[in-house]
């Protein structure tokens, strides 16, 4: 009886008596900060971040399989206004290993938290989002190392995953996550946005900032790893080579970065090279195209923040006194000089010479990248042709290795395992066939069983297009020693059994976790 | 050091047909902080960007001195970002943090030592040049990354929205301390904001623009009591001016069941309406019933201050939004009405056809005009 009686009387007075109705009716409508202020301050607030976020237009995000190119499955959630309890309820079928660090859970506290999520994951909800993340407990942590940045980025080890988690003011989270997005859908390499959490609040009651989650690139190194790890005196060079073209390709696409950096960065071992990926966006512009300006100042900022991280190894003793770091950032300007002019120059050539055509396009194959549109014209009298690339898109040969047998690799190692498809070819005396049967072929009698050779638990350490790569080089070291060809099969048997197990496990390296220059991010 | 012109500086953007910044015109003085500030979309970004050479200039041009620098890059203009982008070293001692920069633009060892010595006096850090930034204070890290701007001794600081990644209290402090520095160190500025409140606290010369168009560029004393236009007068100020289309009668503008006497020169300009603009301060109870009558809505208590927000129907038709400050110890009940008469010298008056002022200061006006029944 008094249960109904309570129900019946709360009800109609819930629907009726709403505490924010004072203040709508004002005109001029105060500001809803201003409501909620006074809302909070009256303890009769109905409405929390979550309900606010409701309005905002729903966030999906694509999701690609393991290649920045590969179709995108389109799919989206967006785990926001649940209440928490109900947000609750969802994960609560799921032991997880994380909820139970947060000493005391968000969820008790009944505080609404909002997660805009590139898909459903609701472990989430059980990360001790009330605790500061500098506070975060090690044994979730996956890198234990602290380096100095704007904000506290911490590397987390999460259901199998590492996702990288970074502080930081919730508009300007949402802001990097849908330009990630973005990013990802024009397939430019960067990192994969995982969601954003926001309306934390701390266990002493006081607002947190917002904290955006990135999953961490497999088999990636942080460039720090990268130079500290390898002997070879021009891992420098390559790694700015490999940031080059990722700029060209980002100010292609028309993306401003504004803090160009090896630590903004990621690296992705490619047969001998490196590809990069961009990882942080909190201060890029996508713009329809960029002026030469605005091209010239990411160069200026690459410049400079790459000779202070160089330095700033020097100084902790990681990298050789003979490295100069001066001259190796300048190595950024000249390699992305060279490049920019390969991929927009206009070339100008008598009629007579229309092979310059042909050599134009190929030459742009050969630094990997196709040609998607050529701009051609001629002058009144049809004397001279003037040509000018005006879409290129980079990723020739891995586009090429992809059609011709599904296998999905950085654009250098597609080229390596092109050249060894075409020296199989070649040996089979196969010129005339096919190209799609003899490229799966070579996939099912080559590349497959090499691969698979690797004994299962060494096999995670690197990519099995990078173990293959490695199995030829070391396949010419044999030959060369041994004055005769060694067979691949011999080869593959040899690496396993001598080097392959001093190799490190580069799976899942994570970057130097770092502590906030309270500058930006931390209250004081 | 010098001085920055923009000489009907205007950028278009390929496939727009109005132009993102109109043929500004400011000339900034040595020395000087201005603070370009509008709502989002309004060009003070693109204004900035023009003066760094990160966008294009279609016509007009922009001088640094006397320097044309129109057509120059980023680089070669002598002036710096400063808080786009910045790390600290952890490895690297203070010193070499403010100074590395330098060691890329050849400058000679001596003479970094030189300018990091001159900047960390500034700054306070001449005792820490030699730790590592880890063992420095928050404040004082944050010393060290605008020494890396100040060491290289720039013509021009440019900053774009630098304040915008702090909380509140934060912002408050770093704005203080970015207006001190560059007093002391008086390096010409341009920064841009959103926030009126920090472009009027920081800046000597606040310009305020409207979808690509310069509204006014003026000390913030004159921008708050003499805005050019109904635009500054609304974006200026918080809570904004009340801005009340009136009806023009005999001899002023009909408020209430008053009139508000005003030149007959001004009235000529005006027209058969006039927008009439009053701060919320500016608004004084009348306990005779005089003025303009106000039905509380709610009232916004402050402590100190209060503010009212009500109706008034002022001589026309429909009600007007109305907002009052007043005495946080005598604030009106909810639902009662209040009059209010302005403070005789402090009305603005713009034209309801074209938002401009309309000065009313003309010698048949007496100095401080009081109202008529």
């Amino acid at each position: 009886m008094l249960f109904i009686a309570t129900s019946a009387t709360y009800f109609p007075a819930s629907a009726f008596l709403d505490p924010r109705s004072d203040y709508l009716k004002l005109r001029p409508i105060p500001p809803t900060s201003s409501i909620d202020a006074s809302l909070t301050h009256a303890g009769v607030n109905d409405k929390t971040s979550a309900d606010r976020s409701r309005r905002e237009p729903a966030c999906g995000t694509e999701r690609h399989t393991n290649s920045s190119r590969g179709t995108p499955n389109m799919y989206a959630s967006r785990m926001v206004g649940m209440p928490l309890g109900k947000r609750l309820n969802s994960s609560a079928g799921s032991p997880s290993t994380a909820g139970a660090l947060a000493s005391t859970p968000w969820h008790d506290q009944g505080v609404a938290l909002d997660i805009t999520a590139a898909r459903p994951w609701p472990a989430l909800l059980d990360l001790p989002w009330r605790t500061p993340l500098e506070q975060w407990p090690e044994d979730i942590l996956a890198a234990l190392p602290r380096g100095l940045s704007r904000h506290v980025v911490r590397f987390l080890r999460f259901e199998g995953r590492v996702i990288a988690v970074k502080e930081i003011k919730a508009d300007i989270a949402r802001r990097e996550y849908n330009l990630l997005r973005m990013l990802r859908r024009i397939g430019v390499p960067a990192v994969e946005p995982v969601g954003v959490v926001a309306g934390r609040i701390g266990t002493d009651g006081e607002p947190l900032d917002a904290c955006l989650l990135t999953r961490h690139l497999q088999y990636s190194l942080p460039y720090r790893a990268m130079l500290s790890q390898t002997l070879r005196p021009d891992t420098a060079d390559r790694l700015i080579d490999a940031l080059a073209v990722l700029l060209v390709r980002l100010h292609l696409a028309g993306f401003w970065w504004g803090d160009v950096s090896l630590s903004n960065t990621l690296f992705k071992r490619s047969a001998g090279e490196f590809a990069a990926y961009l990882v942080d966006a909190e201060t890029g512009e996508l713009h329809d195209t960029l002026s030469d300006g605005q091209r010239a100042h990411d160069l200026d900022i690459a410049r400079v923040n790459i000779a202070g991280e160089l330095l700033d190894l020097q100084g902790g003793g990681f990298v050789d006194e003979d490295v100069d770091p001066v001259s190796v950032s300048g190595q950024i300007l000249d390699r992305y000089a060279v490049l920019w002019e390969a991929l927009t120059a206009i070339e100008r050539f008598s009629d007579d010479k229309r092979w310059r055509v042909e050599e134009r396009i190929r030459g742009l194959n050969d630094l990997g990248f196709d040609v998607g549109e050529l701009d051609i014209t001629t002058d009144f009298d049809g004397a001279h042709i003037q040509i000018q690339p005006k879409v290129v898109d980079a990723g020739h040969h891995s586009r090429r290795l992809l059609r011709l047998t599904g296998v999905d690799v950085e654009d250098n190692q597609a080229r390596r395992l092109l050249n060894d498809l075409d020296s199989f070819r070649a040996s089979q005396d196969r010129q005339n066939d096919d190209e799609e049967q003899v490229a799966h072929d070579w996939l099912t009698q080559v590349y497959e069983p090499i691969t698979r050779s690797v004994p299962r638990e060494l096999r995670g350490r690197m990519e099995p297009a990078e173990i293959f790569h490695e199995i030829l080089e070391h396949r010419w070291y044999m030959s060369e020693k041994a004055q005769l060809d060694v067979t691949i099969e011999s080869a593959a048997a040899d690496y396993v059994e001598h080097v392959m197990p001093d190799k490190p496990d580069e799976s899942a390296v994570v970057g130097v976790d770092t502590e906030s220059i309270p500058v930006r991010a931390k209250r004081p | 050091m010098a001085t920055v012109t923009y000489d009907k500086a205007t950028r278009v953007y390929p496939g727009s047909e109005v132009a993102s910044v109109d043929s500004l015109d400011i000339a900034v003085e040595d020395g000087e902080f201005l603070v370009f500030v509008g709502p989002s979309g309004c060009g003070k970004s693109t204004s900035l960007r023009m003066l760094a050479g990160l966008e294009e200039i279609n016509s007009g041009r922009i001088l640094i001195g006397d320097r044309d620098v129109t057509n120059l890059s980023p680089k070669d203009r002598d002036v710096a970002m400063v808080f786009q982008n910045y790390a600290l070293y952890p490895h690297m001692s203070v010193a070499d943090n403010m100074g590395f920069a330098l060691k890329i633009a050849g400058t000679p060892k001596a003479e970094i030592r030189t300018r990091v010595e001159e900047a960390a006096k500034i700054l306070d850090l001449t005792e820490y040049l030699d730790r590592k930034p880890a063992k420095l204070s928050g404040g004082q890290r944050q010393r060290v990354a605008m020494g890396r701007a100040i060491v290289r001794q720039p013509q021009v600081f440019l900053m774009d929205e630098p304040l915008s990644n702090l909380d509140a209290k934060l912002r408050v402090q770093t704005r203080t301390q970015i207006a001190s520095l560059q007093r002391r160190l008086g390096v010409t500025t341009v920064y841009v904001t959103h926030d009126q409140v920090e472009a009027m606290t920081m800046g000597d010369r606040v310009a305020v623009l409207k979808d690509g168009v310069l509204q006014q560029c003026d000390s913030p004393r004159n921008m708050y009591d003499r805005p050019n236009n109904v635009f500054v007068a609304g974006f200026i100020g918080s809570p904004a001016m009340n801005l009340l289309e009136l009806p023009v009668a005999d001899g002023g503008v009909k408020l209430g069941q008053s009139i508000y006497p005003v030149s007959r020169d001004a009235l000529s300009a005006a027209g058969s309406s006039v927008t009439l603009g009053v701060r919320p301060e500016d608004l004084v109870p009348n306990s005779n019933g005089e003025g303009i009558p106000v039905e509380v809505d709610v009232v916004e208590e402050l402590g100190a201050d209060a503010y009212v927000y009500g109706r008034t129907n002022a001589g026309r038709d429909d009600d007007l939004q109305i907002v009052a400050r007043v005495d946080g110890r005598r604030v009106p009940d909810k639902g009662t009405t209040v009059h209010f008469t302005p403070k005789g010298d402090h009305i603005h008056l713009f034209s309801a056809e074209s938002g401009e002022r309309i000065d009313n200061e003309s010698p048949n006006t007496v100095s401080a005009p009081s109202l008529q029944q």
